[in-house]
């Protein structure tokens, strides 16, 4: 049975000069492929708003949001393999130009699915052991053919066949073909680097042997400062003209223990312009339907935009809509004829969302808000000339959106409860009630 | 969003106006008639009827009463007709003039008016009355007299003269419309007297009057 209890992984720093190391915790703790979607990681920091910076040797690591100002959280997703290894999550912090960054290292077991067949005496009772676990038993058929499948945890070579049959019990080991992938993981300290400021290169490994290490920088020079648990840290000081490092790392004598990684070369000029702070704005479109009873239903659209609020932990935002609903209706006129009508409102409205839950890609979000809603009813018969009406509708709101977060774009439902009497001499209608929308939500860089 | 953009948006939605158009009469057939005759006339209306749409209940009403008039008389049924038309009776009871249409609906809304749309011709009028001989009479029993219009307009004539007498008061006052000329009127006297003289009289002061004649109590 896998552990569904979050792994924290502390480390922490042994000289005043180093950046202290962040704490990683991770849920789930380990992964089977093509069955678990992505993992939640869980970044504390040793300070409030530190930079940090991240490195994985496989899958996409996506930063989704900051709760507070000492945490930040991430989605790891797996690769798109099925054969086990150990996916490798690096992070640190920049606290200060001068300081050397302390790495923390986050394994993640990625178990891999097979099915194993066999053949053995018919009628035999068959299990299979693959790293102190058990799977089966299951019966021989006639053939005395056997399919079992099992979870292969990376590290495991064979598996264990136990045939029991006529009391008797035969066990036979089965090699396990698993390709080998690299458990190298390696980042610059920054990105960009600027020229003439410290920096570091972070390479890391599981099992790391800083004999057996190569590294190599293009575009600069690098000398290993030191090594730790399972990762080594090299400084690293660009040449005059690059504009550009790649660092390529492998182990003498292991072709498939490699990795890379680029970082651009500014001066402190460019860097003090492109040294943007978080952008704090979002932006966000909807499509859906409203329904306040009889003929006040009709179709919703809206875009919007927020601003993240640098309070409470980032949690709230403020945020303008702006959007359009429309509803009509046909009825007879008693002793006159008949009439169509329609409504068509634009929403200009205020809301502030507030943060509510978060699990993994998950998030519930909050909104509450109003504004108005201009609006022009028309109404066309065929025993009066046509005619026109504008007016104004207050709206007051509340809405909850659940969203799944993918990369910087927010995929969203919304259902929202809300009051809009639209009202003048000919017409008494409502442009609120429930209204349910599904949208897409953006970080804008 | 653009800030054009958004304001552009706001008036396509809340362009227009806030109330309902006022009514308008847009034309009156025919659009004029002769003094005492009375005409049946078509008036087209541009109206908006006051018109209540209900989304919640998906629901719709208007209300169509109105109120038609030619200068000061109202005319008409009182409500409005799919498609504007309305037909009205114009009683003869307007004096010879321009007069305006107007058109107001049961909301408030300012009168429509066309101005000076409907003219009032006036008769041709006789160049003076000739009664047919009386014979003595009772008084308040009704007896008729034959009042004929003389002149060269005389057989256009069909409006009314008023009546009066030189002894007591005669019933009614006003005759009813003359007919190519001729009225037949039925008359009372109140009083006895033995000489009596009925005296008819148009809008422009000609006039006739009868032979003299008792009135027995």
């Amino acid at each position: 049975m896998r552990r569904s209890w979050p792994a924290i992984f502390l480390l922490f720093a042994w000289r005043i000069a180093f950046a202290e190391a962040p704490q990683v915790s991770i849920q789930p703790s380990s992964v089977v492929l093509g069955s678990t979607a992505s993992v939640a990681v869980t970044v504390r920091l040793p300070k409030a708003n530190l930079p940090l910076r991240s490195a994985c040797n496989t899958g996409t690591l996506i930063g989704t949001d900051n709760p507070s100002e000492l945490e930040r959280h991430f989605t790891w997703t797996p690769p798109d393999i099925r054969f086990p290894m150990t996916a490798l999550l690096v992070f640190w912090v920049v606290e200060e130009r001068s300081a050397q960054p302390e790495p923390s290292l986050v394994r993640i077991p990625l178990s891999g699915r097979t099915t194993l067949e066999m053949s053995t005496e018919p009628g035999a009772q068959v299990r299979v052991e693959v790293a102190k676990a058990s799977f089966g038993p299951r019966r021989a058929d006639r053939r005395g053919r056997v399919e079992i499948p099992i979870e292969v945890p990376p590290g495991a070579l064979s598996a264990q066949v136990v045939a029991e049959a006529h009391g008797r019990v035969t066990m036979r080991e089965a090699p396990l073909d698993i390709p080998h992938n690299s458990m190298l993981a390696m980042g610059f300290s920054n990105d960009p680097i600027v020229r003439g400021e410290p920096a570091w290169l972070i390479v890391a490994h599981p099992a790391l042997d800083p004999q057996m290490l190569d590294v190599q920088l293009i575009g600069g020079h690098l000398a290993i400062e030191r090594t730790g648990a399972g990762s080594a840290v090299f400084r690293i000081s660009p040449e005059d003209t690059a504009r550009e490092l790649m660092a390529k790392a492998s182990f003498q004598g292991v072709a498939l223990e490699r990795a890379e990684a680029t970082a651009r070369i500014t001066s402190p000029g460019e860097s003090a312009i492109s040294a943007q702070p978080r952008n704090h704005f979002f932006a966000s479109a909807m499509a859906g339907g409203f329904y306040a009873g009889g003929s006040n239903s009709g179709a919703a659209v809206a875009v919007d935009g927020s601003y993240e609020l640098p309070v409470a932990a980032s949690r709230l935002a403020l945020e303008l809509e702006v959007g359009i609903r429309s509803a009509s209706f046909s009825g007879a006129v008693e002793g006159l004829g008949s009439v169509h009508s329609s409504v068509t409102a634009l929403a200009i409205e205020l809301a502030l969302r507030a943060l509510a839950f978060e699990r993994g890609a998950w998030v519930v979000h909050g909104r509450l808000g109003g504004g108005a809603l201009p609006f022009r009813v028309s109404a066309q018969s065929d025993f009066q000339p046509p005619f026109t009406q504008s007016g104004f509708a207050p709206e007051a709101f509340a809405s909850a959106q659940v969203g799944y977060r993918l990369r910087t774009l927010e995929l969203f439902a919304e259902l929202r409860g809300g009051i809009a009497p639209a009202k003048t001499s000919t017409l008494d209608a409502q442009l609120g009630g429930f209204l349910l929308a599904l949208g897409a939500r953006y970080r804008i860089r | 969003m653009s800030g054009r953009g958004l304001a552009l948006l706001v008036s396509l939605c809340a362009c227009g106006p806030a109330a309902l158009p006022p009514p308008k009469v847009l034309s009156i057939a025919p659009a004029e008639m002769v003094a005492c005759e009375g005409s049946t006339v078509s008036v087209s209306v541009d109206a908006v009827l006051p018109t209540h749409l209900d989304y919640g209940q998906s629901e719709a009403s208007a209300n169509p009463e109105l109120f038609l008039r030619i200068g000061p008389v109202p005319v008409g049924a009182g409500e409005y007709s799919p498609g504007g038309v309305l037909t009205a009776s114009v009683p003869p009871v307007l004096a010879p003039g321009v007069y305006d249409v107007g058109l107001r609906l049961s909301d408030g809304r300012p009168e429509g008016i066309l101005r000076s749309a409907f003219t009032v011709r006036p008769n041709p009028y006789p160049d003076s009355y000739s009664l047919d001989f009386v014979q003595d009479q009772t008084r308040r029993i009704p007896f008729a007299i034959t009042i004929r219009s003389v002149g060269p307009n005389e057989s256009a004539y069909n409006c009314t003269v008023s009546l009066s007498s030189n002894r007591g008061s005669i019933s009614p006052a006003v005759s009813g419309a003359f007919q190519r000329g001729v009225r037949t009127e039925t008359v009372t006297i109140d009083m006895a007297n033995p000489s009596v003289i009925i005296t008819v009289r148009d809008d422009l002061g000609r006039s006739g009057s009868t032979n003299p004649f008792r009135v027995n109590p």
